[in-house]
């Protein structure tokens, strides 16, 4: 048995050199198709263990919106030797945590235990993948669980409506990305049994999954038990339908409204159409994005806030997605004051004008580098954050050794990249011109 | 009857068991022997001004986090509410030998993350940069220079701006009234900015603030990461020995007291589909009672995380919501106790009778054995969990000396928690759940709903946020 101290001396003991911040791991794919990434850390007696299956809200189909992450929902309801409702409760009373997200490309289960409870966590997410069991009773109460989620986290919010439907329906035409990941009440409505079937048949399978664990196990055990779970799932034979939509460009600026009934102060948001995830020019776009609205020195905060007092809050974000990205800068008006949302928007404009012409200056530069380094290892600081990035590298990258190796390519970005990556994005004419406005009651 | 479970969905595969399938699939696995936890402690020590440094060595990665906390009493802002928001900022709006633009420029320049609030501050740092920033951070805590105008107006600005933002905001609404629900306007607590007391705000004001709490003789500077022990006395020697010490004034307050039955507080927002509900109040709970860990499982029991009654009851059966929870909330001075759930405005009468029933029969049925257990179990496995942040162990260290804990209270945590039992349970949730005498503050459409909430039989009391 593993003694396990938490105490300052044993942790003296390990190396000081720039290695200590290598994430090593063992990665193989079983025959049914499953990937399995391990990474073995003895620092405390704890175990995270990750299944993302390889999709999202984009892989809906029309009429469906919504059904991907209702799906998350109903995949916590039980299996054929798990009974409705236990599935949390074996993790929860042992200890443990779960959690699981879906966003538009992925859907991700999460366990977070106590390392002696690994192998109830490989059961249990081997019984969602192999034979998961639902009945209508369940089915009914999540719909409705799901319906109070979405009226929490949008409906009854100031914003969210402009963001995470407005906007991906402005931005996009053909692609699903255009629809929002919680879905429309009367697509969630319409859900039948056919829809479950070809779901789960198509997408829950190990040739579709990728299994990471991150945390104090013994390697070779830790395998033997995932064979034994997990091998038995048989590989489905049926294609995973990809979209493949492409986009036309955007030639013009779209300009909208949005009355948001929650909202009592009015903000703009501009949203521009980024490259795919693995595009090199993501990464130049993430380095814009902190030169933007990272820190109080950066530009948009510094000017449009500090200096011109136009904005109460803005920022920034990149939205990095596998067919395309989302880059939004957004800014929340000052309300004692008689600033326009025109007023902003030029201020803004004008921060990603001085991009375009004159690019960033070296030490800028050698600002987000630094910036970029303490962020990527503080992700690595929970093995929760390694076991997600490990599979996200070898899903989207089909790398998982990037979690080394990132920092390499943000540092061959030189002013120029910059300058140009905003000179190709970042046009007026290519992005949507949004104004939530306050309604009225 | 067509009331059995129809199956929507059973993928019952036909495989034969493959040679190394040696498990058996009908039921949880046996988990292994528990681990072993041995909390460690940390190097203390104290410089000559009173301020006591407090270090976690963790080289796994090449980082540091460095925090000053301060252990003071509330402090009451008055008629200026919203000074100890703006404070934070306003201590890094420029210092004696930099303005605030030469210093953000500074602090973004190594990576460096750096919050200052009116009761400490948290950095972030590479390894490498560790020096400087603590440089930086010093210069911001021992010669703020407050003499920025335009960052003060701007702050003012955006806090007037919150203030609209919440205007419809039923949590932030919640929140605020039920804080002047339990706490009253004129406690620390209790009180909230407004429009007026933020404009009264001056450089001065900040000024003052500073110079009466600001003491290295209350505070603890704390190094996790990178570090050893050396370099954080050399550091905190150089940059933290100059700060002068001095006297902090202590403070009382008295509070409201619970209503003396059940009473409805309706706060009217029509715009919102779901109502805001939170049933409780004041309680007199600290973490040094003896009774603490009873609470704290009773507590669990009732409404913590997913597997609580309330969350059971009111989303897996009922589906009124997405979630709904309690809280207990031990403070040196007062804590309190809520149990809340959003729910969807048709069914918010049924949610407050199902709270009210949970919150009862907690108050008055013994819990099972069972149900005792497992919420041990779950708690035992949640501490080993945040284990995982090596700032937990500085924490409980902080909390062991700010709240007079008997000593080793952290150590002996796990056996303190084995330690409770059943009738602690049902007699810690008497004490500090207050079933009979409650506020119901439910923030919501009032006129969709009065009609089903008078049926209820409480008193009914309207609130403007």
């Amino acid at each position: 048995m593993n003694k396990f101290f938490i105490s300052a001396a044993s942790m003296v003991v390990m190396t000081f050199s720039s290695k200590a911040q290598k994430i090593d791991f063992t990665e193989y794919t079983l025959p049914n198709g499953l990937h399995v990434i391990l990474h073995q850390d003895g620092s405390n007696p704890l175990v995270a263990v990750s299944v993302l299956y390889h999709l999202g809200g984009k892989n809906e189909t029309l009429g469906r919106s919504g059904f991907a992450h209702f799906f998350e929902h109903l995949m916590f309801e039980g299996s054929y030797n798990i009974g409705r409702g236990e599935f949390s409760k074996y993790i929860n009373d042992n200890g443990g945590t779960l959690n699981a997200y879906t966003t538009s490309d992925d859907t991700n289960y999460l366990e977070f235990l106590p390392s002696n409870q690994l192998r109830l966590a490989l059961w249990l997410e081997s019984e969602r993948m192999m034979h998961a069991k639902v009945d209508q009773k369940g089915i009914d109460t999540q719909r409705e669980v799901v319906k109070e989620e979405k009226r929490l986290y949008i409906d009854n919010r100031p914003y969210m409506t402009a963001i995470s439907k407005e906007i991906p329906a402005l931005l996009f035409k053909k692609h699903p990305y255009r629809f929002p990941v919680i879905g429309a009440i009367e697509d969630l409505n319409a859900v039948a049994e056919a829809d479950y079937q070809f779901f789960y048949k198509t997408f829950y399978v190990p040739n579709n999954a990728t299994l990471s664990i991150a945390g104090d196990i013994d390697l070779e055990k830790t395998k033997k038990w995932i064979n034994a779970y997990f091998g038995p799932i048989p590989k489905s034979t049926q294609p995973i339908p990809r979209p493949n939509a492409k986009e036309d460009p955007i030639t013009q600026e779209i300009y909208a409204t949005y009355e948001d009934k929650n909202a009592q102060v009015p903000a703009v948001v501009l949203a521009y159409r980024a490259p795919k995830k693995t595009d090199k020019d993501t990464y130049v776009l993430k380095i814009i994005d902190n030169v933007l609205s990272k820190g109080e020195s950066s530009r948009i905060t510094r000017n449009v806030i500090n200096k011109k007092q136009l904005a109460s809050h803005a920022g920034s974000f990149l939205q990095d997605l596998e067919d395309y990205g989302i880059f939004i800068i957004y800014a929340v008006a000052n309300s004692d004051s008689d600033v326009t949302l025109d007023d902003i928007t030029q201020a803004i404009d004008e921060e990603i004008e001085a991009l375009k012409k004159d690019s960033i200056i070296q030490s800028e530069l050698e600002k987000q580098i630094n910036n970029l380094e303490n962020s990527l290892i503080y992700a690595n600081a929970s093995m929760i954050g390694i076991a997600r990035t490990l599979a996200k590298y070898h899903v989207y990258h089909g790398n998982t050794d990037l979690i080394n190796t990132v920092l390499e390519k943000y540092r061959r970005i030189t002013v120029e990249d910059i300058k140009q990556v905003a000179n190709k994005y970042l046009n007026k004419t290519q992005r949507v011109r949004l104004y939530n406005l306050s309604k009225k009651s | 009857m067509k009331s059995i479970a129809r199956i929507i969905l059973t993928l019952i595969l036909d495989f034969s068991l493959s040679a190394n399938d040696q498990v058996d699939r009908t039921k949880a696995p046996q988990s292994d022997p528990a681990p072993e936890i041995n909390i460690g402690q940390p190097a203390i020590f104290r410089l000559d001004n009173g301020l006591t440094i407090l270090v976690v060595e963790n080289h796994k990665l090449p980082m540091v986090t460095v925090s000053l906390d301060f252990d003071q009493d509330p402090i009451l802002e008055g008629d200026k509410a919203g000074l100890k928001n703006i404070f934070g900022d306003m201590l890094r709006a420029g210092t004696k030998s930099h303005t605030k633009e030469q210093f953000d420029e500074a602090i973004d320049h190594l990576g460096t993350t750096f919050y200052v609030a009116s009761s400490g501050v948290y950095m972030s740092t590479l390894r490498r940069h560790l020096s400087e920033s603590v440089k930086l951070m010093s210069e911001a805590l021992l010669t703020p220079a407050f003499d920025n105008t335009q960052e003060l107006q701007k702050l003012i600005k955006r806090s007037i701006t919150n203030i609209k933002l919440n205007e419809k905001d039923s949590n932030a609404i919640s929140e605020h009234v039920r804080k002047i629900l339990y706490y009253g306007k004129y406690h620390p607590y209790g009180e909230y900015a407004s429009r007026e007391s933020l404009k009264k705000i001056t450089l001065r004001d900040l000024k003052k603030f500073y110079q009466t709490y600001f003491k290295p003789n209350t505070a603890y500077l704390v190094f996790v990461g990178d570090i050893t022990k050396e370099e954080a006395k050399r550091l905190a020697d150089a940059h933290f020995s100059a700060w002068k010490k001095g006297t902090i004034p202590a403070r009382k307050y008295t509070i409201a007291p619970l209503p003396a039955q059940l009473e409805i507080d309706l706060v009217d927002l029509p715009s919102v589909t779901q109502s805001n509900i939170s049933v409780g109040g004041v309680v007199n709970f600290k973490k040094n009672a003896p009774d603490y860990f009873a609470a704290l499982l009773a507590n669990g029991i009732l409404g913590g995380g997913i597997q609580g009654r309330l969350f059971q009851n009111l989303r897996e059966q009922k589906s009124y919501t997405y979630g709904a929870y309690s809280n207990l909330v031990s403070d040196k001075h007062i804590g309190s106790f809520y149990a809340s759930a959003q729910v969807r405005t048709e069914v918010t009468d049924s949610a407050v009778v199902e709270l009210i029933k949970e919150l009862r029969k907690i108050t008055s049925i013994p819990v099972s054995p069972e149900e005792l257990e497992i919420k041990k179990k779950e708690n035992i496995g949640r501490f080993i969990l945040r284990l995982e942040n090596p700032r937990t162990i500085i924490n409980f260290i902080i909390s062991e000396l700010k709240e007079q804990l008997p000593k080793g209270f952290y150590q002996n945590y796990l056996k303190s928690l084995q330690l409770v039992t059943l009738p602690q349970i049902t007699a810690a949730a008497k004490r500090y759940i207050p079933a009979q005498n409650a506020h119901i503050l439910i923030v919501g459409k009032a006129e969709q709903l009065l009609p089903r909430l008078e049926k209820l039989g409480y008193l009914i009391h309207f609130f403007n946020k």
